[in-house]
């Protein structure tokens, strides 16, 4: 099998990161109508029967279980320093989908906070040693 | 305040979770997705590949529980203080190099989150 370019992978983990972001919307939505029925507690199981039925919940985090094995394949090939920061251009598509589907409100300074995060993430991202 | 903490733990769990994981891989040596999924048996019959999955549940249930709570938009960003998590597990565990570049990026990484995290 032809080796795969270092470009495809990059492609492959960003591709991985819109399932991430969609899947945390999904999750979230799925959790707050878990949790306008009745709290959660911790320590006692009975309470997260709900959790675990929920189809948003799980259907969430199917969708992460399909983005890890993406991610173990990436992984014994490129630094989990560089991987890692290039998850960081989630977080604005999270923000967005937050506002746009799950009505929460992004005040400016969370707006800046998740740009200093992904400025400092693409510096992470650059400083990748080449062998 | 104690929201915030058992996000904290979430996050740290991740991270060690994906060193852990990093470390396992390698030492199984499948690389690729084709091979990773014909593979299986050997990558979780891996024992850093099995404590990084088991990290990886405990950190999705405290993620879930956290969700009750917090928005999305304040989670999510926040997660990437894994990055430093994971950096300094890479130095020590795996013996990364690390460059000062690198460092002023997980330094602005903090700052964002500490912003996040007041508002």
């Amino acid at each position: 099998m032809a080796q795969p370019s270092k470009r495809k992978l990059i492609g492959l983990v960003l591709l991985s990161v819109l399932l991430a972001s969609s899947a945390q919307i999904v999750m979230k939505s799925g959790m707050n109508s878990v949790s306008s029925s009745g709290a959660l507690v911790l320590t006692s199981p009975a309470t997260w029967v709900p959790v675990f039925t929920n189809i948003r919940v799980m259907g969430g985090l199917a969708v992460v279980g399909c983005a890890f094995l993406v991610w173990l394949g990436v992984l014994g090939r490129v630094d989990v320093s560089l991987l890692h920061p290039l998850a960081a251009t989630g977080y604005v598509l999270t923000a967005i989908f937050a506002i746009v589907f799950l009505g929460e409100v992004v005040s400016a300074i969370r707006w800046l906070g998740v740009a200093l995060i992904v400025v400092g993430s693409t510096f992470v991202a650059r400083s990748q040693v080449k062998r | 305040m104690i929201a915030i903490a058992i996000l904290l733990v979430a996050i740290t769990l991740g991270a060690v979770g994906q060193v852990s994981l990093k470390h396992g891989i390698t030492a199984v040596g499948v690389v690729g997705v084709r091979n990773v999924v014909r593979g299986l048996p050997r990558v979780f019959g891996n024992v850093y590949i099995l404590a990084g999955v088991f990290s990886y549940g405990a950190s999705s249930v405290l993620w879930l529980y956290s969700m009750t709570n917090l928005d999305i938009s304040f989670m999510h960003p926040l997660a990437s203080l894994s990055y430093v998590f994971t950096t300094i597990l890479a130095i020590i565990l795996l013996k990364e190099r690390v460059i000062p570049m690198r460092w002023i990026g997980l330094i602005m990484i903090v700052a964002g989150s500490i912003l996040i995290a007041r508002t």
